[in-house]
């Protein structure tokens, strides 16, 4: 009798089990929707600012390196970077434009063989920086500095990726020096301390070119920046400078911007060199390109989308 | 364990709903909440699994996309997603060719057999894995236990085994759930 009944009940279950879900399903079904909430903007921005495409801030690090697909997996297996678009205008079909989302922030990355690569520095947030650390090592990254306690709230280290970008892997310990909550990537700037060309003129490069503001600057006792922070349409930059010439070279950016055509000319007039006028792109932002004096690219666009009301 | 799927009480879901309104990565918390309860009732109207996902799908994207628009109105929020489906399934039978599946349309949204369901989908995300993927391939994608052996690299006995296991843990798990 309770045998019976056993089976009745278990009958019952097998039924009312056709057609159940997969937990893969969901979990897909989740991830489209979290991306969806991105690259709209997320919670912290109801509204992209003016031509800014949604998703995305007003700077983007743009990495370029000779081995594009080399990066992207790298950025895939130790930061969890997910891609969000690619273009393929190489030989044979081969990347030449990839964006990849890491937490709340975008990365473009670009190149392709014969490509000077332009390595960035990027400043990282992860849940555990000594995981992360390993798995960048693991993953063929050169060690710079193992993570440790720092002084300013946060444990981190530092490694070299395949590409030679430096990523400061970092884990928050303490209070922010951010005024605002960090994003999980913010590029980092250092420039070679010289004479009337080193980080103060940098900075004031930045205010005079792009309208950009000094959140916080922290000076060593010998008088070079050692530490500070822009802010450019609410999106930062870091800027160190250094004695000796950084092993990182130049940098690349992505701006998105209300007026690239203004902001172009502005550009210009305070010291930088045109690469090419703002014109409509075939992938629908218009840009306009230039380079400052200490070497870094800048790829000026206003989103068609951002702009609509 | 009984209570994950109780339904809340009136004020926490609103304040979920007003959470995910003020801050749309909130919205997930939503969609964890009635992924089940929306899968289940898309289920029971078109009787299949592919079609049920891409209801499933179709629902929590529009809801995120009109959320803003929502107004509590003191019925359940999972009404308004049941609302949402409910047209959806009408567009889904209109672009289906005749004749191809058989629509339901006398589904009672609060008939209890729905949420009993939900809850039962719900308990299979929690069984063990190997418990869980015995049941996603036998009754989700409607394998046999040789095709679910081959799929798991498992002899048809161990398969068998899981799957009675499973059945048994969830009947507990139902049992507990409903007392």
């Amino acid at each position: 009798m309770a045998d019976e009944r056993d089976e009745r009940a278990l009958a019952a279950i097998e039924t009312a089990l056709t057609g159940c879900p997969s937990a893969g399903f969901k979990l897909r079904l989740r991830k489209e929707l979290e991306t969806t909430i991105m690259m709209s903007g997320g919670a912290s921005t109801l509204k992209p600012a003016p031509g800014v495409r949604p998703g995305f801030t007003a700077v983007t690090p743009y990495l370029v390196a000779a081995d594009v697909e080399q990066l992207i997996e790298f950025a895939r297996r130790v930061f969890d970077a997910e891609e969000t678009g690619r273009a393929l205008h190489g030989p044979g079909g081969t990347v030449t434009h990839c964006e990849m989302r890491i937490g709340d922030s975008m990365v473009m990355l670009g190149g392709g063989a014969g490509m000077a690569p332009r390595p960035v520095g990027l400043h990282i947030y992860v849940d555990d920086a000594d995981a992360v650390y390993q798995r960048a090592l693991e993953a063929g990254a050169e060690a710079l500095g193992a993570p440790e306690d720092k002084h300013y709230g946060e444990r981190s280290g530092s490694v070299k990726d395949p590409a030679g970008n430096h990523w400061y892997i970092a884990t928050r310990t303490g209070p922010s020096y951010f005024a605002e909550r960090p994003r999980t990537v913010t590029p980092s700037v250092f420039v070679q301390a010289r004479p009337a060309l080193g980080a103060p003129e940098f900075i004031g490069f930045l205010e005079a070119a792009f309208g950009a503001r000094l959140e916080m600057r922290n000076d060593s006792p010998d008088g070079t920046v050692r530490h500070a922070v822009v802010r450019l349409e609410g999106a930062a930059i870091e800027v160190g400078e250094v004695h000796a010439p950084s092993s990182l070279g130049t940098a690349g950016f992505y701006l998105y911007v209300k007026d690239c055509d203004a902001l172009y000319r502005q550009a210009i007039a305070a010291g930088a060199r045109s690469l090419w006028v703002p014109v409509d792109m075939p992938y629908g932002d218009r840009s306009g390109g230039v380079m400052d004096t200490w070497g870094n690219l800048w790829n000026i666009a206003t989103h068609p989308l951002g702009n609509e009301p | 364990m009984a209570s994950h799927a109780e339904p809340d009480s009136e004020q926490d879901e609103r304040s979920m709903v007003e959470a995910a309104q003020a801050d749309s990565a909130r919205f997930l918390d939503l969609y964890d909440r009635h992924f089940h309860r929306v899968y289940a009732y898309a289920l029971r109207r078109t009787g299949n699994r592919a079609a049920a996902e891409d209801i499933s799908s179709e629902v929590f994207h529009r809801a995120l996309a009109s959320l803003k628009k929502y107004q509590w109105r003191g019925t359940p929020f999972v009404a308004w997603l049941f609302r949402i489906a409910a047209n959806e399934l009408a567009d889904h039978w209109q672009k289906t060719v005749r004749g191809e599946g058989n629509p339901r349309s006398d589904v009672d949204e609060t008939d209890p057999e729905l949420e009993r369901r939900a809850i039962l989908f719900q308990l299979v995300e929690r069984l063990p894995d190997d418990q869980r993927r015995v049941i996603e391939l036998r009754y989700g994608a409607e394998m046999s236990l040789l095709e679910v052996g081959e799929a798991l690299g498992k002899s048809e006995g161990a398969v068998k085994q899981l799957q009675r296991r499973a059945l048994s843990n969830l009947r507990a798990e139902m049992e507990g759930s409903h007392g």
